[in-house]
């Protein structure tokens, strides 16, 4: 049984403007699957909903349609008591690391937090407990009584990773959770979150803008733009030879520290993106990346691309469906169309 | 634009509606019997009667609250329990001389206040501190306190201006202006320090942004940096002082019309107050609170046009 | 839904970061704070003793004495029944206070939980108690207490009390807005995933910080109701006469104010004084718990003033290869006082030459963005050059506040980091164009208009019309870099100077950018320095980089030089630390420790603490920039070593 199960997921925002209010779809049926001790990355850019599909895991956005199951129970609508239950196995590190600690309290405040919300532990287990996450992420012992504001941005990091660990949870969101870094502390935490991995066995859902990084800890990727997902399979696969136009495009503009292949990459990209705004809106039976893909036709703006999966990748493209209509279907060996229809909403 | 005033007039009705309601059960809180509590203790019964009448007190309270609605609907204020005139026709010979105190102090307030915050703002140094120290006083001023001082030093003393009187504007604006001169000093000098020490601060913050180094970077004059972009986005907060400060204003004209003899609103319901003429305080309330309604509704306007950001494109 | 390419620079909150411990500090070396509390301090226990501290009877009266000036028997004189006037003013602050106390009880009963659960759940919660607030907005405050007065008599607690009541709107909003502020802060999110339930959430974290702006209102609000009771008393309302009250009196003085304008002093002044205190303390709080002083951007635009008058101008101009466009010489930049300043830039040097890009690499806190802003004359208030030259076009230049401005927008642009609040929200793209090109080019408004669309068409904007007439809100944040950088072209500089210009958007906009750059820079004939923390960025724009470290240049050479052989150890780590050259199932090459503050620089080498080759001979002295090549130098005294270390990796 999956850890997370995540289907046909719809998450929409109302926004209240001055004249009356809209409703905008972030999230437009997403699926995915996390596996007990896997990463999964969710890579994409700003606008495609990576965080919001984390927060509605997580509780801290209401979901409009689809569902989420925690080891087969659904958690999808929990309400109070059934959240601060799987509080203990769902955990979360966050962007900032300078707003997601509370500048009034302590580190041991911070830590103890979770532990007394959530197992009532006594006064004296909780403080040995903190003292073992604070070797855990390398702090010193004495970090306990200080508070965020003594700490550099990485220190901070492992504070709320040491938080995320308090109480051996079997999922942490990682959202975006080495942006904010530099890039040698930005190492560090990285290091640290495989370490901690290896040594305790829990799953990742590692979100970030950054498809290296997200290659280098995950097992698999899926990619999203507009709340839809492009791409989804082995990380080695999509991190490399990606299949769908937007992952091309985007793994072409990430750019390499080494002049020479930055040159090849750049004339890669060249190839693979077409420079245009994109419209302010998708309808649900267009290709989201229509006005910026290459290899656009009249189809990918009638209807939405099926799932096809191809060897172990699965696709949202007109380009891998060979019943599609696109005028320049590739048609690779192994590629079939899933079984399961996509969601139209 | 239309659409926004539109809907601003629309969440202001059922507050107006609110206020009317209230005004109506006030009355209603008068412990004892309201007649004889405005009458007095020498009242006798058959004029205790004749209040309760009046007052519609003789009949059941949901057919007084319809009425009185149905009146307020109609302009019908009630008539004044001590001359018998009508209460519409007492706020409207007295709306002028409150509104014209007001307006002018409002006026004042906002060129004098946004001057020295930019000034000091922009001066800093012994400038800023001369003017926050002013305003730090002038803020702590009462205006009935101020009121007679400035009477004590520019009447008595130097004989310089009227003590009081009031010629209506329509009559002659030179007149008018030379006997208001003391009155709008007297009540808008606290908003001016209050609107300067926050032009002051909104400068200052606006002249932090990033946008202000960009112009900066682009090699334009500082006066053109300073009043054309930092002064217009530090507007936007300062215009809701200013509504704030016309309605402290238009608080504040109740006593300081009692000190100069204006005849205006405020001596109007200080008058009433002192007679427990329940209508005419009545009035006043529902008059007033429609007038700050309105103000508020023209900052909310102001303010659209001010921020494109909650304009429509 | 994701903020995710901004890079967080290390700046917190002002409202969150100062402890409450730290609040009490400062407010405590406030003498203002000293002298307004004490004053306040002294007027509640006077009057609480009045009894005792008062050297007379409140009531007795002295017909024969009466509107006396001071005297040795009467401090402050007499009233018109001959009343001693300091006697009465003790004994008038009783009432005064607790008025005072009455009015902000309600309002803080009244204010805090609604102002909490409208900002904390908000939805329709937030919407009734909205209105709630708007209907208390809208009442004309002393006319309904006249009318309360009117209706019930004169009883000045229930005036106070409808007081408190229509006071308590302004402590909903401000609650409110607090509340809505502290509530988008990761560490609720962080709460709530942890399992916190909602109360709790709202006692521990939500409350905690919202005392400071309540503390503040309402020591205001005291001040705010010491007026209207006053004012109420001195319109004959809610005090009986006998009694003593502020108001009430300069009312009696108003009356006497021919036979004995004296009396208006001491009333008056009580009155004046204890509202003036609870202002002062009000502000002085407001400051101490915004932090430490900060210094006034205003400063900026009075640079010309003693001090900071910039960096010596080259005396000579130097005989300068004509290929240099500009040169630092020497650089330092420091912030704090004249006294102890504290280096953010240290002895740095470097040229830029005529037509290339000159990248300029380094981590937060490396003093990247601060030589930037030399450059161009704009650094951050506080900030000053204390040394060093800035040389342009081979004259002596730059750098000295007034040459810099000429410069700038003509010479010398600069586009930066967050392209989005880099325009001016109030005016539109149009509008932010045709100025400097009507400044710079001297061009009618019309011919303005038709430059400004040409500008926007040549950065890549497909429908400039739309674009010219749109406010900054209404775009996208690619397109307003886009929109930056045709305004940074308005007075066809020489040098643009690109802050982080990419740092805030998406990789694939990134990557559009840095192709504009690349083309525009060769269109223009421009030179280009652009600064960066993302090594990616360096190998793809820059032709020469210069690595900084901790406010001093660590390592400068040509761009494929420096990647295919790192000099300095830093470089080498942090080259091994990027993502994208690492090897999945190794861990990466990451660089132990911290970057330190400026104030704790050490002496020797900036990088000793953090650096696996580092010796003694490291940490004793200042190292120096030392050629490695044929321009190329390096800041190490291992290069051979450094070196191996890069290559190892």
């Amino acid at each position: 049984m999956s850890l997370i199960d995540v289907r046909d997921l719809v998450v929409e925002f109302t926004t209240r403007g001055s004249n009356g209010s809209k409703v905008f779809r972030a999230i437009d049926g997403v699926s995915f699957t996390i596996e007990p001790g896997e990463t999964v990355g969710l890579v994409g850019e700003s606008g495609s909903g990576k965080s919001t599909i984390g927060r509605a895991i997580l509780g801290l956005n209401p979901v409009a349609e689809g569902s989420i199951a925690f080891k087969g129970d659904d958690i999808t609508r929990a309400h109070a008591r059934q959240r601060r239950a799987l509080a203990e196995n769902i955990q979360a590190v966050f962007q900032d690391p300078y707003s997601s600690l509370d500048p009034r309290r302590t580190i041991e405040d911070a830590l103890t937090e979770p532990l007394r919300a959530v197992k009532r532990s006594s006064r004296k287990d909780a403080v040995e407990r903190v003292r073992w996450l604070l070797g855990m992420v390398r702090l010193p012992a004495n970090s306990a009584e200080r508070l965020p504001s003594d700490f550099s941005g990485g220190q901070r990091q492992r504070i709320a990773i040491a938080r995320s660990l308090a109480n051996d949870p079997e999922l942490v969101v990682c959202d975006e959770a080495v942006s904010a870094l530099d890039v040698s502390t930005q190492a560090q935490v990285i290091n640290l979150l495989s370490q901690l991995q290896s040594e305790l066995g829990m799953s990742y859902l590692f979100i970030s803008h950054d498809l290296s990084i997200v290659q280098y800890l995950s097992q698999r990727i899926v990619v999203l733009y507009r709340g839809r997902v492009m791409e989804s399979g082995p990380a080695e696969q999509v991190g490399t030879q990606p299949l769908h136009p937007y992952t091309r495009a985007l793994l072409s503009s990430a750019p390499v520290s080494d002049p020479a292949s930055q040159k090849r990459r750049r004339d890669a990209r060249r190839q693979a993106l077409v420079r245009n705004e994109p419209p302010a809106t998708i309808g649900s039976d267009q290709c989201p990346f229509a006005a910026r893909c290459p290899l656009v036709a009249d189809v990918c703006w009638t209807a939405r691309p099926k799932q096809v999966t191809v060897d172990k990748t699965t696709v949202e493209c007109h380009v891998f469906d060979p019943e599609s209509g696109h005028p320049d279907t590739k048609q690779p060996k192994a590629a079939k169309v899933a079984a399961t229809a996509s969601p139209t909403a | 634009m239309l659409r926004f005033v539109a809907r601003r007039v629309l969440i202001a009705i059922p507050i107006l509606a609110i206020v009317v309601s209230f005004t109506f059960f006030l009355v209603q809180l008068i412990p004892g019997n309201p007649a004889q509590t405005i009458l007095g203790k020498g009242a006798t019964a058959a004029q205790i009667a004749a209040v309760n009448h009046q007052l519609g007190l003789d009949q059941p309270i949901g057919i007084r609250f319809l009425a009185f609605w149905g009146n307020t609907l109609q302009g019908n204020l009630g008539v004044s329990l001590i001359n018998g005139q009508p209460v519409a026709q007492s706020i409207a010979n007295a709306l002028p001389v409150t509104l014209s105190l007001a307006i002018s102090a409002t006026l004042l307030t906002g060129i004098v206040g946004i001057g020295l915050g930019v000034l000091s703002a922009v001066r800093g140094g012994t400038v800023d501190r001369i003017v926050q120290g002013a305003s730090s006083v002038g803020m702590a001023l009462p205006s009935f306190w101020l009121a007679v001082t400035l009477v004590l030093v520019f009447s008595i003393i130097l004989k310089w201006l009227p003590a009081t009187g009031y010629t209506p504007i329509t009559q002659s604006p030179g007149q008018w202006a030379y006997g208001m001169v003391l009155p709008v000093v007297a009540i808008g000098l606290a908003g001016i320090a209050s609107i300067s020490r926050q032009t002051r601060s909104a400068m200052l913050e606006t002249l932090g942004k990033d946008y202000i180094r960009s112009l900066r970077a682009q090699g334009l004059p500082t006066r053109s940096i300073i009043y054309k972009h930092a002064l217009r986005n530090a507007s936007i907060p300062i215009v809701t002082n200013i509504g704030f400060q016309f309605i402290g204003v238009l608080g504040g004209a109740v006593i300081i019309e009692q000190i100069f003899a204006l005849p205006g609103i405020g001596q109007l319901t200080n008058t009433a107050v002192s007679q427990h003429d329940i209508p005419v305080v009545q009035g006043a309330v529902i008059v007033t609170a429609a007038i700050v309604l309105l103000v508020n509704l023209l900052v909310d306007v102001v303010y659209l046009i001010l921020n494109p950001k909650t304009r429509r494109a | 839904m994701s903020t995710a390419q901004a890079e967080v620079v290390a700046t917190e909150p002002d409202h969150l970061t100062s402890t409450r411990r730290g609040v009490l500090h400062n407010l405590m070396r406030k003498p203002a704070a000293w002298v307004s509390g004490g004053w306040i301090l002294a007027v509640i226990l006077t009057s609480i003793f009045a009894k005792w501290v008062a050297p007379d009877d409140p009531y007795k009266q002295d017909i024969v004495h009466n509107l006396a000036l001071p005297s040795a028997a009467h401090w402050l004189g007499t009233d018109s029944l001959g009343r001693d006037i300091l006697t009465r003013l003790i004994y008038g602050g009783n009432l005064a206070l607790i008025s005072c106390v009455e009015v902000v009880v309600v309002a803080l009963v009244i204010g805090v939980p609604l102002g909490l659960l409208a900002g904390y759940f908000g939805g329709w919660v937030d919407a009734i108690i909205a209105r709630l607030a708007d209907v208390f907005l809208a009442i004309p405050a002393i006319i309904v207490l006249m009318a309360v007065v009117a209706v019930v008599g004169n009883n000045l607690t229930l005036a106070m009390v409808t007081l408190g009541i229509i006071i308590s709107a302004s402590f909903i909003r401000l609650v409110r807005g607090s509340t809505i502020a502290v509530r988008r802060e990761l560490f609720i999110d962080a709460a709530q995933v942890s399992g916190l339930a909602a109360p709790r959430i709202i006692l521990r974290h939500v409350l905690p910080n919202v005392v400071a702006p309540l503390i503040i209102i309402s020591t205001l609000t005291f001040g705010i109701a010491l007026l209207v009771q006053s004012g109420l008393a001195f319109i004959g309302l809610a005090v009986q006469p006998p009694a003593a009250n502020w108001g009430a009196m300069i009312y009696e003085a108003s009356q006497n104010i021919y036979q004995d304008p004296w009396l208006m002093a001491p009333t008056g002044g009580i009155l004046i004084l204890t509202i003036l205190a609870f202002n002062t303390l009000g502000d002085a709080i407001n400051t101490a718990q915004a932090g430490s002083v900060s210094v006034s951007p205003a400063g900026q635009f009075r640079a010309q003033s003693r001090r900071e008058r910039g960096p010596r101008v080259a005396a000579t101009p130097t005989q300068e290869s004509s290929d240099v466009l500009l040169r630092a010489t020497g650089l330092t930049v420091v912030a704090g006082s004249e006294v102890s300043p504290t280096a953010l830039v240290e002895d740095l040097s470097f040229e830029v030459r005529k037509g290339e890009v000159l990248g300029l690499v380094g981590e937060s806190g490396s003093g990247k963005t601060m030589t930037a802003r030399a450059i161009i004359g704009l650094l951050p208030p506080g900030c000053r050059v204390q040394s060093g030259t800035i040389t342009f076009a081979g004259g002596g230049l730059t750098a000295s506040e007034s040459v810099a401005a000429a410069h700038r927008g003509t010479k010398i642009a600069l586009i930066s980091q967050e392209p989005m609040v880099a325009l001016d929200p109030s005016f539109t793209i149009g509008s932010q164009l045709r100025e400097p090109l009507r400044l710079h080019k001297k061009m009618s408004r019309s011919e303005a208009k038709v430059e400004a669309l040409a500008l926007l068409r040549k950065v890549g904007i497909d429908r400039p019309d739309a674009v010219y007439a749109s406010f900054p809100h209404q775009i996208s944040g690619g397109m307003a870099q886009r929109v930056c950088i045709a305004i940074a072209l308005t007075g066809q500089p020489e040098l643009l100077i690109a802050d982080e210009p990419t740092t805030a958007l998406d990789v694939t906009v990134q990557a559009e950018i840095l192709d504009l750059l690349r083309s525009l820079k060769d269109e223009f004939h421009m030179s280009l320095i652009l600064v960066t923390h993302n090594l990616g960025v360096i190998a793809d724009i820059a032709d020469r980089t210069v690595v900084m470290y901790a406010g001093e240049v660590v390592e400068q050479c040509s761009t494929e030089e420096l990647f295919a052989a790192p000099t300095h150890p830093y470089t080498a780590g942090l080259m091994a630390s990027s993502p994208d050259r690492a090897e999945i199932g190794k861990p990466l090459g990451a660089i132990a420790g911290i970057v330190p503050p400026p104030e704790q620089w050490p002496i020797g080498c900036h990088f000793a603490d953090r650096c696996a080759l580092v010796t003694e001979a490291c940490r004793k002295a200042p190292i120096p920039l030392v050629a490695t090549g044929k321009d190329r130098e390096s800041r190490c005294i291992r290069t051979d070593e450094a070196m191996k270390l890069g290559a190892s990796r």
